[in-house]
């Protein structure tokens, strides 16, 4: 009865941890979300010069594996995706309006499910190429 | 042997749950053990028969996202999209300049295919092209 119900336990278990994590960029990746992988930076820049640094920190810091236009919203979205520090990265443009741009970055590992220090560096990085 | 059935259910549902892989991802993976994805070949250009499957995805549903991967050296183009509540995932790969190759996958919310759909596109991607 006992390892019956373990079992059944242990199987929910693996069902609710494995699975697909969704991405910043509307996509899924396999995952485990357990902890937060992304962080949110607000710009009073157009939405094409955060996108650029965006760009430009992401090569500079790693590279860039797919760059898509997302025309699920209202809004003008845009998204990057590719890898840095060994960890897959995701970042999302988004144009609140004219002048205000929100980009949010998220970084997981393959096996050990999120890095935010990863996301927290690239983040820098975009603030910075912004600031030149 | 209530143990073996146990650890086969476990490794079973290990390995049903998950993520698919879809065309549109850096690398479009092996096919799975059914077929969810048709291939057409054009010989065009690569630019053209992206525009020609954009616009025979807009015609039967909409664009949810377009884009460009880098990884590989071929040039690929992405588009995803919805069709009567199915996803459809379309790879445009320029195989040379004069010969690009669309891969066209449906799903279903619930991880299964429709094939009709993409054999759909794929026509219309055809006649878009004439």
């Amino acid at each position: 009865m006992k390892k019956g119900f373990f079992a059944l336990l242990a199987g929910a278990v693996i069902i609710t941890l494995t699975g697909c994590v969704s991405t910043v960029t509307e996509n899924k990746t396999a995952g485990v979300k357990l902890s937060p992988d992304q962080l949110e930076n607000r710009y009073e820049v157009s939405m094409n010069q955060a996108y650029d640094a965006s760009k430009a920190a992401l090569a500079k810091f790693g590279t860039v594996s797919r760059e898509s236009n997302l025309l699920t919203t209202t809004n003008q979205v845009r998204a990057l995706e590719g890898t840095a520090n060994g960890r897959e990265v995701w970042v999302r443009v988004e144009a609140l309006a004219p002048k205000l741009t929100s980009v949010k970055v998220q970084a997981r590992s393959k096996w050990s499910g999120s890095d935010v220090q990863t996301a927290h560096e690239l983040a820098t990085r975009i603030a910075l190429e912004l600031s030149q | 042997m209530k143990n073996l059935l146990n650890l086969a259910g476990l490794v079973a549902a290990l390995f049903l749950t998950g993520c698919v892989n879809t065309v549109t991802q850096n690398q479009p993976g092996a096919l799975p053990t059914y077929r969810d994805r048709i291939e057409t070949r054009q010989q065009k250009p690569l630019e053209p028969v992206f525009e020609a499957s954009k616009r025979a995805l807009n015609s039967f549903g909409n664009i949810t996202s377009e884009g460009k991967v880098f990884v590989g050296t071929n040039q690929v183009r992405i588009v995803e999209g919805k069709i009567n509540g199915r996803s459809v995932y379309m790879r445009v790969e320029e195989i040379d300049p004069q010969l690009t190759a669309v891969l066209v996958q449906v799903r279903t919310k619930l991880g299964g295919t429709d094939l009709q759909i993409a054999k759909d596109v794929v026509r219309r991607i055809a006649t878009e092209l004439e």
